[in-house]
């Protein structure tokens, strides 16, 4: 499976203020800048 | 005959607004008058939680937010309410807390055998609802059963970890895009929907999509 280089311009929809998206199910894990592969 | 409309949702199964938002994104597929393919791609929350976490969910928010376990009971409270209203039961006094990699690596499997979609709401439905461990292999073969996939090729993808590699496929196409957080929807590779939003947003969306794609002029295929 191919990875995209590069963040596609999407255009946002919806109400930045309506994401219902708080809370630890909107943890993101870990930053994995050199690799995003887990051991 | 147009295509139908491509519909890319990241998320975890044990997200509780994934639910939510999937709950609401389907009253708009109801409403859509359309085709729509929808594929779900992983994103795990929290790959570094235990397979079996010692504790309740509120014992985990808690520790993981770093907020009293009243404010953690609070929240869960609050999340259950809202899925109360779009006709979900949680049940967070029976939720397993666990890692969920390996229920990511059977939805790839789902997906080759063209039940993705089954799979992700039985799973959905057996942790939030039911109170059943998604974290460990033999419990996941159990449920790809439930739904008719087969259960000894379902227990060999796992313990060969053969959909490993599109499940860290997944998760880097969403560092890439630079989702923040789930679930998030990748409509026809154009517009971005982030979090459980109203189902009249998801609906315009759509709409929106299949409305410019038709106004496209017709490439040679």
């Amino acid at each position: 499976m191919t990875v995209d280089a590069a963040p596609k311009p999407f255009a946002m929809l919806g109400d930045p203020a309506a994401e219902a998206c708080e809370g630890d199910s909107c943890l993101l894990p870990p930053p994995a800048p050199a690799s995003t592969t887990q051991d | 005959m147009s295509n139908p409309i491509d519909v890319q949702i990241w998320s975890d199964v044990q997200c509780p607004w994934c639910y939510i938002g999937k709950r609401k994104f389907e009253a708009a597929l109801e409403q859509f008058d359309g085709e729509v393919t929808v594929t779900y791609r992983s994103f795990e929350l929290a790959p570094d939680t235990p397979v079996d976490f010692d504790g309740s969910p509120v014992d985990y928010l808690s520790q993981r937010k770093g907020v009293t376990p009243e404010q953690a009971q609070q929240m869960v409270d609050r999340v259950s309410g809202i899925a109360q209203s779009v006709g979900l039961e949680y049940h967070y006094d029976r939720i397993h807390q666990t890692n969920t990699v390996l229920a990511h690596e059977l939805l790839h499997f789902a997906k080759a055998h063209g039940k993705q979609v089954e799979l992700k709401e039985r799973l959905l439905r057996a942790y939030f609802t039911e109170g059943r461990h998604i974290g460990r292999a033999d419990d996941l073969v159990e449920l790809a059963g439930e739904i008719g996939l087969d259960r000894e090729a379902a227990a060999t993808a796992l313990a060969e970890h053969t959909y490993l590699p599109d499940v860290k496929a997944d998760m880097a196409q969403a560092v890439a895009y630079g989702i923040q957080g789930v679930p998030f929807f990748v409509i026809e590779s154009k517009y971005g929907i982030s979090g459980a939003q109203e189902s009249a947003t998801f609906l315009a969306a759509l709409t929106q999509a299949a409305a410019e794609r038709d106004a496209a002029p017709l490439e040679a295929s």
